[in-house]
């Protein structure tokens, strides 16, 4: 897929701009805080209806203006589609999709794919495992409405069910006889439980497939990058254990279908309930799962380098790219923001020759020369200076070889 | 204070309704203040009415002028089904349906723990002698598609099946008339998950 036109209205440090990136490579090229990651920042917008640095939609308002507007026409193999998103001060953001407003933000989902990889990456291999679970779901969400749809509401029912675990509930006259302990309500309790493991079979199998093929795609990667040297393995770590303890979603007794495995955690959940019912909190589901990268064996996150642990979110990234392919038979777009000073010029190469040839790619860089040598010509350039972008590069002076 | 005492009073009570905000609140009182005195004293009386005149029905816990409500003593209707809902709006969009001829019963919510709301906030309690006769053969839970109204469904499906009656969940469904390709993948993937033999 392609985004083949941009337009950005009041839109971070933007008040009114039209790009036409070219369909492989595009480098934007710029001083720090010119505006380049708000560019892919819009881009992002355009495919999930947030920011993936986390913003508010006020935050992405230019200053003194009510209101942002990005739109983008984007190719993909059926056809031509409008996207816009939109936010008024005070008002709900509006999505549109083809000149029509959709009701819900998963409706925007899917049109248009796309992966970021920025320096806070490497949180992925470092990180808690809240930084993987968010790169599963985000990753999933795009391609899956109904999954988003079901994480919604797992997250839901998790308010409410600690909700009941720390305030017990009232004294329900129709299931008075059974509570746990001097407060809990088991009556209301069970309703909670039953969909917090109907759901969260759901999400778990999801992830699960999700992990299976992100571990093939993301091992092929890390081979090609450590020229074979190293191998790395992912597996996805369910915390439906006893007490909430993480076990491998595959190999010896795992569960190989939903059904299984729902009935695996509500069996765990009731031997869990005491505990749960003592600290207050939900301590078994998919939100507290992870995902385990592990080099030669070894946990990344606890025994790998700063080198490996980068090499590690680099093959991870690309095998997201791989997967998303695999998924919706086109590339997704693959943002790069500010990655290019943090890579050795190996690994540059070899991420802009794995997925220049195929995706649409946007660079972000304070020089050219953060492009390895025979990839420039056929980048795109575009020069970024106070929230303008214009087409071409830096001067002659200090391009070289332009 | 920018406005006269009595303006500023009513832009206050405007804009304690739900949905309104300070804008739309002090429009509605401008307006108000060039309305024609008998049509403020109508909309007064109105509101007065509402309160004075309004009811919940003793049976279905419907609002109604009259105890018991029209639905509950009309002897057209069906005693053996039972139709559970939310809220008093939510028999209204059962009713414009033309389609179900049974009884109702309105629980005056759903059970949230965050907003301290549990069973017996309900109008559960009230639900079960509704049943003791063995009229009622048949209990249609027709709360919420959110997931407080399914723990409420859940919760009442609890309460009712050892009583030997037959308890439904109204289907997620697919608007009719339309296309396929049209739905939202979200709504499609749970109309497929409840899908039915023919």
């Amino acid at each position: 897929m392609q985004l083949e036109a941009l337009r950005l209205v009041n839109f971070r440090n933007y008040s009114e701009q039209e790009v036409a990136p070219g369909s492989r490579l595009n480098l934007l090229l710029g001083q720090n805080a010119q505006g380049k990651s708000n560019l892919l920042e819009a881009v992002y917008l355009l495919a999930t209806g947030r920011s993936y640095r986390g913003a508010a939609d006020a935050e992405m308002v230019r200053w003194g203006a009510a209101g942002f507007a990005v739109r983008g026409r984007v190719q993909r193999a059926y056809g031509e589609v409008l996207l816009e998103v939109a936010y008024q001060v005070d008002q709900r953001k509006r999505v549109r999709v083809n000149g029509t407003d959709v009701r819900r933000l998963s409706e925007l989902f899917g049109y248009l794919t796309a992966v970021i990889f920025s320096p806070e990456d490497l949180q992925l291999v470092k990180g808690g495992p809240a930084h993987r679970r968010r790169f599963l779901d985000l990753e999933l969400a795009q391609i899956d409405p109904a999954y988003r749809q079901d994480l919604i509401d797992y997250q839901q029912v998790l308010v409410q069910r600690n909700n009941l675990l720390r305030e017990g509930g009232a004294v329900s006259a129709a299931s008075a006889s059974r509570r746990l302990g001097p407060r809990l309500d088991l009556g209301q309790l069970e309703v909670w439980d039953e969909q917090l493991v109907t759901l969260g079979a759901r999400l778990h199998a999801k992830r699960a497939r999700a992990v299976r093929a992100l571990s093939r795609l993301a091992a092929e990667a890390h081979r090609r990058i450590t020229a074979g040297r190293e191998t790395l393995r992912l597996a996805y770590l369910a915390a439906a254990g006893p007490g909430g303890r993480r076990v491998e979603a595959e190999g010896e007794g795992a569960e190989s279908t939903p059904e299984a495995f729902r009935r695996r955690l509500a069996e765990e959940l009731e031997r869990v309930r005491p505990l749960e019912a003592r600290r207050g909190m939900t301590l078994l589901g998919p939100h507290r799962d992870d995902l385990l990268l592990a080099i030669d064996g070894a946990e990344a996150r606890s025994f790998a380098s700063q080198g490996q642990q980068r090499t590690a979110a680099l093959a991870l990234k690309l095998g997201e790219l791989e997967f998303m392919r695999e998924e919706t038979g086109e590339y997704p777009l693959l943002l790069l923001d500010d990655v290019m000073s943090e890579l050795d010029s190996g690994r540059r190469r070899f991420l802009l020759e794995a997925a220049g040839e195929r995706a649409q790619v946007f660079v972000t860089a304070t020089s050219r020369r953060a492009l390895p040598a025979g990839q420039e010509e056929r980048a795109q350039v575009f020069t970024v200076e106070q929230g303008k972008i214009a087409p071409g590069g830096e001067p002659l002076s200090e391009a070289g070889t332009v | 204070m920018l406005y006269a005492e009595p303006i500023a009073r009513l832009i206050g009570e405007f804009s304690r309704l739900p949905g309104i905000g300070p804008k739309t609140a002090q429009r509605l009182a401008l307006h108000v203040v060039r309305m024609p005195r008998e049509q403020a004293q109508s909309l007064a009386e109105a509101l007065v009415a509402v309160k004075d005149r309004i009811i919940h029905c003793s049976i279905c816990g419907n609002i109604t002028e009259n105890d018991p409500c029209r639905i509950c003593t009309d002897p057209g209707r069906d005693p053996a089904i039972l139709c559970v809902v939310e809220e008093p709006k939510d028999l209204v969009a059962m009713e414009k349906t033309r389609e179900f001829r049974g009884h109702y019963h309105v629980l005056g919510g759903a059970i949230s723990p965050m907003e301290g709301i549990g069973p017996d906030d309900l109008r559960l309690k009230e639900l079960l002698p509704r049943l003791a006769s063995g009229e009622v053969k048949e209990v249609v839970l027709a709360t919420g598609p959110d997931v407080e109204g399914e723990a409420t469904a859940l919760y009442a499906a609890r309460l009712i099946k050892p009583l030997g009656i037959r308890v439904t969940r109204i289907a997620h469904g697919l608007p009719v008339g339309g296309d396929l390709d049209y739905v939202d993948e979200v709504t499609l993937a749970r109309a497929l998950e409840g899908r039915r033999e023919i």
